[in-house]
């Protein structure tokens, strides 16, 4: 018998690029955009993580996290940060490791209060960081994808923040989702709901003229989730995409879907 | 409480403006995106898994449309097909036929309905399917009757009609193949391709 092609069923991240990635395509997405003050500092944020992944020393994310969030607040580019998040930065420079730990804590359970949400991109960030090395220290062949939760992630169960296409046949064209916070990939089948696994009640919406993201939306959940699409658009990079195309979040949300949310853009919870 | 990681959102201007990048101090960010957006229409566009029809292997397909015009209500039209990556028998590929099926769903010379050629004429004519199936039925009867053989020549029950073959459909379903299957034998056919191979 021959070898069987088959795609990666999941890809541990490249600690040496995907914070740089991240933050080179946020930056080229900012420009001229509607939200281009905010995606520049996400971006400098970004670049704040990978100098902090860089120096970080190796160890369980509960014990270096903190660690890589010294370093974010120390290297992120003040010039980049408008005033009310230069404020909590130094909240945060000040702040006691019990107050660190229980933000960080809150975000993980999934319990932000309302007056959080701006020190959590800090606190976020760190946390990615920390995540994203013990992910890359893990051997692949030793993650499973959950058959309960295919639509969590397998190295973390966190939620994704999209899924990425890439182009072919034989080994490709499979749908690999990101991990909102370690950064790992897994496979996904495709035109299946990755939030309630629904197969039947799946259609796209996608903004006029674009081609490279739609909007996977499930009427069973009435969620959805982002798909991009490599074929139509090289340099795709999920995280940075998706924050750079909150637009497309508004016009599925006006058809009454709902996401699952960056963090970076955590919502105030209020019906609107 | 704020929308968690974990909880679904649903995005609006003022949802982010009062998210974190509104905390952040970018204020108006939501409803300058709207504004960004209003002159965009959104497009409603399906992906739909099936099984391509040419063959027993049952390729899966991924069959792409798109809602074709400014209409809310405007038909579908299929854009698109290729082979479903996620299908553990072809894996993404097809071969060229399946690959050009897209010019099959389009052809003008398409078959939509069934049509019959009288005996004697030059052309095939549109019939209602109560029509194709009553004759189809009525043919299949007469054969059996003059052709059916109970017995053999040593007086051994042998219940069967050679006289007829049947062709099962590649892309019947599990339930579609075993009803198939159970017709064509009831009847003593004994050249049967039922293809059901999903």
């Amino acid at each position: 018998m021959g070898e069987i092609a088959d795609g990666d069923p999941v890809r541990l991240p490249d600690p040496a690029t995907v914070f740089r990635q991240r933050s080179q395509r946020l930056l080229v997405l900012s420009e001229g955009h509607e939200l281009q003050g905010f995606l520049r500092m996400i971006a400098a944020v970004m670049a704040a993580q990978h100098a902090a992944l860089d120096g970080l020393p190796p160890g369980a994310p509960d014990d270096v996290w903190r660690d890589a969030l010294r370093a974010i607040l120390d290297t992120v580019d003040p010039a980049l940060l408008p005033d009310a998040a230069r404020q909590v930065r130094d909240e945060l420079k000040a702040a006691s490791p019990e107050e660190l730990k229980a933000l960080a804590d809150h975000f993980l359970a999934g319990e932000v209060a309302a007056g959080e949400t701006a020190r959590l991109v800090f606190v976020v960030a760190a946390l990615q960081v920390a995540w994203t090395q013990m992910a890359a220290r893990l051997d692949k062949a030793n993650v499973r994808i959950s058959e309960q939760h295919p639509g969590l992630c397998p190295v973390c169960a966190s939620p994704p923040v999209a899924g990425v296409i890439e182009p072919g046949g034989t080994k490709f064209g499979h749908r690999h989702l990101h991990c909102s916070l370690c950064a790992t990939q897994w496979r996904h089948v495709r035109v299946r709901c990755v939030h309630c696994g629904s197969t039947d009640k799946v259609s796209f919406r996608q903004i006029a003229g674009t081609t490279y993201l739609r909007a996977e939306c499930c009427e069973s959940c009435r969620g959805y989730s982002k798909v991009f699409y490599v074929e139509k658009a090289r340099a795709v990079e999920p995280f940075a995409d998706d924050l750079a195309s909150l637009g497309l979040d508004l016009m599925v949300g006006e058809e009454g879907f709902s996401r699952v949310a960056n963090p970076f853009v955590l919502g105030d919870g209020t019906e609107h | 409480m704020a929308v968690t990681r974990r909880q679904f959102m649903r995005v609006s201007a003022a949802g982010i403006a009062a998210s974190t990048v509104g905390a952040l101090g970018f204020g108006d960010a939501g409803e300058a995106l709207a504004a960004g957006v209003r002159p965009f229409k959104l497009e409603r566009a399906t992906e739909t898994r099936n099984a391509c029809p040419y063959c027993a292997v049952a390729c899966g397909v991924l069959i792409y449309s798109m809602a074709d015009g400014t209409a809310k209500d405007a038909k579908p039209k299929v854009v698109h097909i290729e082979g479903d990556p996620d299908h553990p028998v072809n894996r993404g590929t097809l071969c060229s036929r399946g690959a050009a099926s897209l010019g099959y769903v389009h052809s003008a010379n398409r078959l939509k309905y069934p049509m019959h050629r009288k005996p004697g004429s030059d052309k095939f004519e549109r019939v209602t399917w109560d029509f194709a199936l009553d004759r189809i039925a009525r043919l299949m009867k007469e054969d059996r009757d003059k052709n059916f053989v109970a017995r053999n020549r040593d007086g051994v029950t042998v219940n069967r009609w050679l006289s007829t073959g049947f062709f099962g459909g590649s892309s019947l379903s599990n339930e579609a193949g075993y009803l198939t299957y159970k017709f064509v034998r009831s009847t003593g056919i004994l050249a049967f391709e039922d293809q059901a191979r999903i």
